[in-house]
């Protein structure tokens, strides 16, 4: 699944989602994600609320989520000097 | 029903700031300290999200470029921040001058060389974090390293352990009981000494900028065992949340908030225009010119005008010329240089996700925010709760700020240690043991009952939050408050009954939550209640001034034959009093 918020992609790769930890779905602060248990994969619930904090990409030990594009103040011209 | 059984000297419950460093201070101690967290390590607390201040010094450039204020640095004389708790309250405990002095002291004295020390623990820069990082990572490069060096020191952690209750026996705690979500397992711990360090009860509301699992547990277990909680009116607010359908709900924070908006409601008004002009809200040297950003254009610091910004815009809402439960920031009058920085930051491209700021009115109302709270487990100012075998850091307690987290942090697993090396091992007698098989049995009911509609826990706990934010919100009366206490003993009668985690684990974390908020609810709205008059967060439209004369005082709830008793204590004006104070009246 992919779903982009202006210049931001959000992808998610069922496939890849085995851990069965459900390590994304707790580190969301926002409730974006949901764990399914049965099929024991993450879900996208509420996509509204994402910040892009990329919590849930960095604890995913199998690579199942990746987050293009989203900024940092460090990414702004101008602001560092 | 099986029970698996852990002992320890020390257990911390939860892994924010606060829980790590007293269960660093436990082990150091040479203690066998055990950490849970009902989550995960540290990715799910308030200090990871929102927790960056450390130290609470911007960047110089950011300062000059007039996106932040420069906020107070903890190498100020102490006696700069001390004021600055008493006077702000809410970082240390109460609101306006309600704090507890002695820990506010203790707070200001320790918190810069606590932070310095951090970088023992394998902290590398504690000044990074809070202006660089996406929002909702703040404390990232604080909490990593701290989790990291409290396994590489031997604390044993267990994550996704949700702890449900204390054990108390006699006037002491000597355990808690929960279950493990991953092994669909309950689990009854014995231990010397508890710190309780399991975060805010910001997620109480419907409108919040706070992590999800911030539902209160530690103030209704320790409420449960018979421990005070203070100021539970003071949780408390800001103007500047996000409030469109289409974004998420999330706190502005000053880089656009800061600017030269314009507060307007459905009819294009001014509103806040007009009301700091007619309510006294303009301080020395006002401009009122739409040019100036808000602070100058009314004459005065921003903190200070928020409490008149939150009251015009629940104003407008509530008497219909608001939008969708919401007013209208306007920004579309901002000149091209001042965009140049503020359209580029984080939050408008993030959090705004391309909204058109220069040709859309942003809809905008206020939100609970989770890091300006003042009331929790009553602690002194060594972190002890008044329970022998029980002290509480951070947010549980009654303040918020990685600061004080850091501090009380400290403070409380030392307290755990004295406690901890003092005595040996308590043993549960008969009767601990038959309420430790009671408590489970009624865990085990609410995991095996046939799911029913109405005892869908995420759904009770919508039906809280709109509650609360209705009746002890932004802005309070006694009617108000009165149905919502009604309306709570609605959902504890007619809901927690039905209540079903059907047979899942991680369901019964939502389960036990509903329960815990519920309970939070029950004190916070009564607390409001009691206190008539406004101060700090608790805002009252039937009480609208701060009364002094009767009101230095803190709220103290506890439990007594199974009865919720509300008190006032007067607050103990050790070292400074509001009058000696400069601050211009609210």
């Amino acid at each position: 699944m992919k779903w982009t918020a202006n210049h931001i992609t959000y992808e998610y790769d069922e496939e890849k989602c085995t851990c069965g930890l459900a390590l994304c779905t707790e580190a969301c602060g926002q409730g974006v994600l949901d764990y399914l248990e049965g099929p024991d994969k993450m879900e996208i619930v509420n996509e509204v609320q994402c910040i892009f904090c990329l919590q849930c990409e960095e604890v995913c030990p199998t690579k199942a989520i990746t987050i293009q594009g989203a900024l940092t103040l460090q990414d702004i011209p101008g602001l560092k000097s | 029903m099986k029970i698996a059984n852990e002992k320890c000297d020390v257990l911390v419950i939860g892994s924010g700031l606060g829980g790590v460093r007293a269960a660093i201070e436990a082990k150091r101690a040479g203690l066998k300290t055990l950490l849970v967290d009902k989550s995960i390590l540290a990715r799910a607390s308030a200090s990871i999200y929102a927790g960056s201040i450390v130290v609470r010094k911007p960047p110089e450039y950011l300062v000059k470029m007039g996106l932040m204020e420069p906020g107070m640095d903890f190498e100020e004389p102490f006696d700069a921040s001390f004021q600055y708790f008493v006077r702000e309250g809410a970082r240390t405990g109460g609101s306006e001058f309600t704090a507890n002095q002695k820990l506010a002291m203790t707070v200001a004295c320790e918190m810069g060389i606590r932070a310095e020390e951090l970088k023992d623990f394998g902290v590398e820069d504690i000044n990074s974090q809070r202006w660089v990082g996406p929002p909702g990572l703040w404390g990232r490069n604080i909490m990593l390293p701290l989790v990291k060096y409290i396994k590489k020191i031997g604390v044993k952690t267990r994550e996704m352990t949700m702890i449900t209750d204390l054990v108390r026996q006699g006037e002491s705690i000597i355990g808690a009981i929960g279950f493990d979500i991953r092994k669909s397992q309950f689990v009854s711990f014995e231990t010397k000494a508890v710190v309780l360090a399991t975060g805010s009860y910001a997620q109480i509301y419907e409108r919040v900028y706070a992590p999800i699992r911030m539902t209160g547990d530690g103030y209704a277990m320790a409420y449960r065992a018979g421990a005070a909680l203070s100021d539970m009116e003071m949780m408390g607010f800001d103007n500047w949340g996000i409030a469109e359908p289409d974004l998420p709900q999330y706190w502005i924070p000053g880089s656009i908030a800061r600017t030269s908006g314009v507060l307007r409601n459905a009819k294009g008004e001014a509103f806040f225009h007009r009301y700091a002009q007619e309510h006294g809200v303009l301080g020395e040297g006002a401009t009122l010119s739409f040019d100036d950003n808000m602070s100058k254009r009314y004459g005065r610091p921003f903190i200070e005008l928020v409490p008149y910004l939150i009251r015009a815009s629940m104003k407008e809402i509530k008497e219909g010329r608001g939008t969708d439960d919401a007013v209208f920031l306007d920004l579309t009058q901002v000149p091209e240089e001042k965009w140049k920085v503020d359209s580029k930051g984080i939050f408008a491209l993030n959090l705004l996700r391309g909204f058109d700021l220069k040709n859309n009115l942003l809809r905008v109302a206020p939100i609970c925010i989770g890091d300006f709270k003042g009331g929790g487990v009553k602690i002194d100012e060594k972190g002890r709760t008044g329970l022998e075998g029980l002290s509480a850091a951070g947010d549980v307690s009654p303040g918020s700020s990685m600061l004080y987290a850091l501090v009380t942090g400290v403070l409380s697993g030392r307290s755990a240690v004295t406690r901890a090396l003092d005595i040996s091992m308590p043993e549960f007698d008969g009767e601990t043991r038959d309420w430790v098989e009671d408590r489970i049995g009624v865990l085990e009911t609410i995991l095996n009952r046939k799911p029913h509609e109405s005892g869908d826990p995420k759904k009770i706990k919508s039906r809280v939050k709109s509650i609360l934010w209705r009746s002890g919100g932004p802005l309070r009366d006694e009617d108000g408050l009165k149905e919502g206490i009604g309306a709570l003993e609605e959902v504890e009668k007619e809901f927690m009954p039905m209540v079903s985690a059907s047979c899942s684990f991680r369901k019964l974390r939502e389960a036990v939550e509903c329960r815990n908020m519920v309970q939070v609810g029950q004190m916070i709205l009564p607390a409001s209640l009691y206190r008539t008059e406004s101060r700090g967060y608790n805002q009252r439209t039937d009480h609208p001034k701060r009364d002094d004369k009767n009101w230095l005082k803190n709220t103290i709830i506890t439990q007594r034959n199974d009865q919720m008793n509300i008190d006032a204590e007067p607050v103990d004006l050790l070292f400074l009093k509001p009058e000696s104070m400069e601050r211009a009246g609210r």
